[in-house]
């Protein structure tokens, strides 16, 4: 009896995980349900991926803000998309209970482009892209713990890169003599 | 006594509704064009310009455009650039927006082209609260409208930075004052 008590015990514990896994990813509902869909490009990257490939970065700070990365959802439809405009509502409507805040939307004619962001204390948790054109329709969704220090140490760093003097080779490099 | 707190409160709400009636008119306006899709609709969250402004660099124009974006609390246009009713939907404006609560700053004509922009300023008549640009042409239709604490004299820059139709028109403010 006591055994049957332990494998119950076992299997609620894995209902809980499975339930709590569905409820942190129906953040982005959209891409759950559409990810299956025909002509779909679908991407789940989770944080760890991202972490393993900052091993790869030439630079600290380029390191430090792919380890802040967490899942990244990519969902794109290049020929024609499924999604609904009840749907896109929904979206809205979900990402507004989420507290994403939208930030910049532009539309021009049938193209229509968004971003939300959910930012606390100075750290940008979550950015999402949503887009809309005849080329292409999708959602690109990231999260993170991205501070504002960090990007400004990378922006900091980008402007080091671009202030190098091109054009001046290395002494080291040969030549080839004719 | 109760009529009296009744009729005070009565008085409050009335002022209250009052005071969100010209913003109330400006956002219905947008409103009614933001799905129509021969309109250019562009809207930046003051969430946005709060992140801008956390973001240092060493560039010198970045620095000063820091400096404008920290105040600003969002910006709304609706541009169109293709319409037959130019000049029809600028007069459609100037009739729903109350252009008494806004102090006039800059009116131009020149031909069939309308350019006008007005400023509400705050209380203590320091700070620009809001700026409104309105163009109207045969075929052109612009209206922008900036909130937050504008600096009337750095405002101009804006115009460089942001590639956002319509916007270029701030370079008035700019001229009139030289």
């Amino acid at each position: 009896m006591s055994r049957l008590h332990n494998y119950t015990g076992i299997l609620l514990l894995f209902v809980a995980l499975a339930c709590a896994t569905r409820a942190s990813a129906q953040d982005a509902g959209l891409f759950w349900k559409y990810k299956s869909y025909d002509g779909a490009i679908a991407l789940r990257i989770p944080g760890a991926i991202a972490g393993i490939s900052s091993i790869f970065a030439g630079e600290r700070e380029e390191r430090m803000l792919l380890r802040q990365m967490r899942t990244t959802r990519i969902l794109i439809f290049e020929e024609g998309s499924p999604i609904t405009a009840r749907d896109t509502d929904k979206f809205h409507r979900k990402a507004q209970l989420r507290k994403l805040e939208e930030i910049i939307t532009v539309r021009s004619g049938k193209d229509h482009f968004q971003i939300m962001a959910k930012e606390k204390n100075g750290v940008l948790r979550k950015l999402v892209v949503f887009f809309s054109a005849d080329a292409a329709t999708g959602l690109i969704s990231v999260r993170g713990r991205f501070r504002i220090e960090d990007l400004n140490r990378l922006i900091r760093k980008a402007e080091e890169w671009t202030d190098e003097k091109p054009g001046k080779l290395p002494a080291s490099v040969p030549v080839i003599r004719a | 006594m109760k009529i009296r707190l009744s009729i005070t409160c009565m008085f409050l709400l009335v002022a209250a509704f009052n005071l969100n009636a010209q913003n109330d008119a400006i956002s219905r306006f947008f409103r009614q064009y933001a799905e129509d899709e021969r309109f250019t609709v562009v809207y930046v969250a003051p969430k946005l310009f709060s992140m801008i402004s956390k973001v240092q660099s060493d560039d010198e124009e970045w620095n000063q455009m820091r400096e404008v974006v920290k105040d600003l609390g969002g910006l709304r246009v609706l541009a169109a650039d293709s319409v037959a009713n130019g000049l029809e939907l600028f007069n459609e404006a100037i009739s729903k927006i109350p252009v008494q609560e806004y102090d006039e700053l800059v009116t131009v004509r020149d031909g069939d082209e309308h350019v006008r922009i007005w400023t509400r300023e705050n209380k203590s008549d320091t700070v620009i609260e809001e700026l409104l640009l309105l163009v109207g042409a045969p075929d052109e239709f612009v209206m922008l409208s900036l909130m937050g604490k504008i600096d009337l004299a750095k405002i101009s820059g804006l115009a460089e930075t942001l590639d956002v139709e319509g916007i270029e028109h701030l370079d008035k403010i700019k001229n009139k004052q030289e």
